[in-house]
């Protein structure tokens, strides 16, 4: 197992930056997620790490030493693909010895190791079947083995759940997670998903654009999100955000939203009256009297999923989505009263968060 | 059920004429030609008609002494020239596989063999390797290449002194080979390029990371990976070289070690006249070719 740096890695594909000035820093032992929309460069830094893409700049570190001239197959790394990628005219077996066998390992300890792989992801009764007699889930598992067989420094999966159907998708989720904590390797996991990067992660980076926006524990990323872009793109349903002004009246805090008032008493905020975002989680507004701050919303329209329900609301000139438990009983029309606690409001002055 | 089943009739009715028309009844007519004594004169008239059936012709054939070394011939034509056609297909293929400019006016060079008339480039092909006109030749002997010219497609053996060892090669034999998997390469190079085409990367980018290098990833992926249309590919190339008359007949016209059984079959009609004798042979033809196909088809089905 091994640390991984990355300096200041830059990529550009033609005319199209693809990653630009990327820092990182993961810890031996960490399940990192890289976690962005499509096209934000998170699988280009992966193919990076991995020897596959060389970038036009910057340097990538396996325990502090750069490993740029090395070959994808000297810098010890094993990658899951989303395809998952099975040598197809080879059965399991050959699959998940193919990396040893490519170092020279004897016989008898490939097939040793091969069978330790398989019995740890119960996949022993495969091992003499190829790769197109076996189900998406079972493929995912022998990916994962073909990986774990060689005991690389460090792990690289990219995105190796989206091909599975979404029940399957949370039992491997939580396999994989044990997993980790067994074999207690550093893992470079590409999603798109913010249930997987939260679950799994024990640091998640958020990107976009081929830039890093924010590195940190799943709580902080969710509870303090550093700018807009994180604010609204981690946490379902996504946080209302309104574009107004900050007030200050005889030292009291106030937020001019478009067509609402929000008090924002006993927030210490060293900012002058400015433009600002104000963002509210849909979990962060309680429904009823009896907070600080009352603001009264119209119904438009409810979602039920089951265990909650949703309430899309007009409030003031602006939408605002609201969690309710799942026994709320709203019809569209009415006018609701909501509380909202200052203290959970995040407030961003020029996309940053302050 | 019974209008679908009278459809199935009427669709696959107009194949079933053509192939009673064109295959079936040619090999019985072949046949019934090889067990009766026929002379060109005789192919027209009532005489073919004629309940005369003896076993004569295919005396006369495993008689003539030219047929054991004749089908040795073939089979050596027919092997070489099918490997070295799938061979140099699958080089082409492996070169104009990447990206780099140019490569779709390369690739379609590649297929020009393949598309020229055969007589035009039989002509050409003889022209350049003549020992008194030759260019190639010209060249060879003006550079200091060559003591004097090789009479490439009309000279049975060449003596080659290779590090002390004297070799003796079968000149012509080789000559119409090479011409062969000229010729045909670019029938293989489609098959191999299109499959190559659908190899995904990832495969590749999955043994670079497993530690495979350039040549163990060809080894280990792309070979496997290329075997069915490989087999595939032999198989037809096989067929069709082991029945080929036109080019080798055009180079060399059978002489000097290559004559193979099919020029044998256009000897006996033309030469002798011996309608019988001729589809005689054509039958042996047949026979080895449909012994061939059994052998290869049961060990392909073993393989899967």
């Amino acid at each position: 197992m091994a640390s991984l740096t990355l300096k200041g890695i830059t990529k550009r594909f033609g005319k199209i930056v693809a990653l630009s000035g990327v820092d990182l820093h993961v810890e031996d032992g960490q399940f990192c997620v890289l976690l962005g929309p499509s096209g934000c460069g998170k699988s280009t830094l992966l193919n990076i790490i991995a020897g596959l893409i060389l970038q036009d700049e910057g340097s990538v570190l396996l325990d502090g030493q750069s490993v740029d001239r090395l070959a994808p197959r000297d810098r010890d790394v094993a990658m899951v693909f989303q395809s998952y990628a099975l040598y197809p005219h080879m059965k399991v077996a050959q699959n998940l010895g193919f990396g040893l066998r490519m170092r020279g390992v004897p016989k008898q300890s490939i097939r040793e190791r091969v069978l330790e792989a398989a019995r740890l992801l119960g996949i022993e009764d495969l091992l003499d079947r190829k790769p197109g007699d076996l189900s998406g889930g079972q493929r995912q598992r022998v990916a994962m083995g073909r990986a774990m067989v060689r005991r690389p420094r460090v792990f690289l999966l990219d995105e190796p759940l989206s091909n599975l159907d979404a029940r399957l998708r949370a039992g491997v989720r939580l396999e994989l997670k044990q997993l980790h904590r067994q074999i207690k390797s550093t893992i470079i996991y590409v999603t798109h998903d913010q249930v997987e990067a939260m679950t799994l992660g024990d640091q998640v980076v958020v990107m976009r654009h081929g830039k890093i926006h924010q590195i940190g524990r799943p709580e902080t990323i969710y509870e303090r999100p550093a700018d807009t872009f994180v604010a609204t793109f981690i946490g379902s349903p996504e946080m209302n955000l309104y574009r107004g002004r900050l007030l200050r009246k005889d030292d009291r805090l106030h937020f001019q939203g478009p067509g609402f008032s929000l008090d924002l008493r006993g927030l210490q905020i060293n900012l002058e009256e400015s433009e600002v975002e104000v963002g509210i989680r849909p979990e962060d507004i309680g429904i009823g009297q009896g907070g600080t701050t009352i603001l009264q919303a119209k119904v438009e329209m409810i979602s039920n999923v089951g265990s909650e329900k949703y309430i899309h609301a007009h409030l003031g000139q602006g939408t605002l989505t609201v969690r309710a438990p799942k026994e709320a009983a709203f019809q569209p029309g009415q006018i609701i009263p909501l509380t909202i606690d200052p203290h959970r409001v995040h407030i961003f002055h020029e996309g940053r968060r302050i | 059920m019974d209008q679908e089943a009278r459809l199935a009739f009427w669709l696959l009715f107009p194949t079933f004429i053509v192939v009673l028309v064109f295959v079936i009844f040619p090999v019985i007519w072949n046949l019934w030609l090889s067990l009766k004594p026929v002379s060109l004169g005789d192919l027209r008239g009532i005489s073919l008609f004629k309940f005369n059936l003896t076993l004569e012709n295919f005396r006369k054939v495993f008689g003539d002494q030219h047929l054991g070394p004749g089908l040795l011939t073939t089979l050596i034509y027919t092997i070489g020239g099918s490997a070295l056609s799938i061979l140099l297909g699958l080089m082409a293929a492996l070169l104009v596989h990447g990206e780099f400019p140019g490569r779709g006016l390369l690739r379609g060079l590649f297929i020009s063999p393949y598309i020229a008339p055969v007589v035009a480039v039989t002509f050409t092909w003889s022209f350049i390797v003549d020992p008194q006109l030759g260019v190639l030749n010209w060249l060879a002997v003006d550079k200091g290449l060559l003591a004097q010219p090789i009479p490439f497609l009309s000279q049975r053996w060449w003596d080659l002194d290779l590090l002390g060892v004297r070799v003796r090669m079968p000149l012509a034999l080789i000559s119409v080979i090479l011409f062969e998997g000229w010729r045909y390469f670019p029938f293989a190079f489609l098959f191999i390029l299109a499959r190559l085409q659908a190899i995904p990367d990832e495969l590749y980018q999955a043994a670079s990371v497993d530690g495979a290098s350039p040549f163990r990833r060809f080894y280990h992926i792309t070979l496997p990976q290329l075997s069915t249309v490989l087999s595939t590919l032999f198989l037809f190339r096989f067929i069709w070289t082991f029945n080929k008359f036109d080019d080798i007949f055009l180079l060399s016209r059978g002489q000097a070690g290559t004559k193979v059984l099919t020029i044998k079959v256009y000897d006996y009609a033309f030469g002798e006249f011996d309608i019988g004798a001729s589809s005689a042979v054509a039958m042996v033809l047949f026979g080895v070719l449909s012994i061939f196909l059994i052998i290869y088809f049961r060990w392909i089905l073993k393989e899967d």
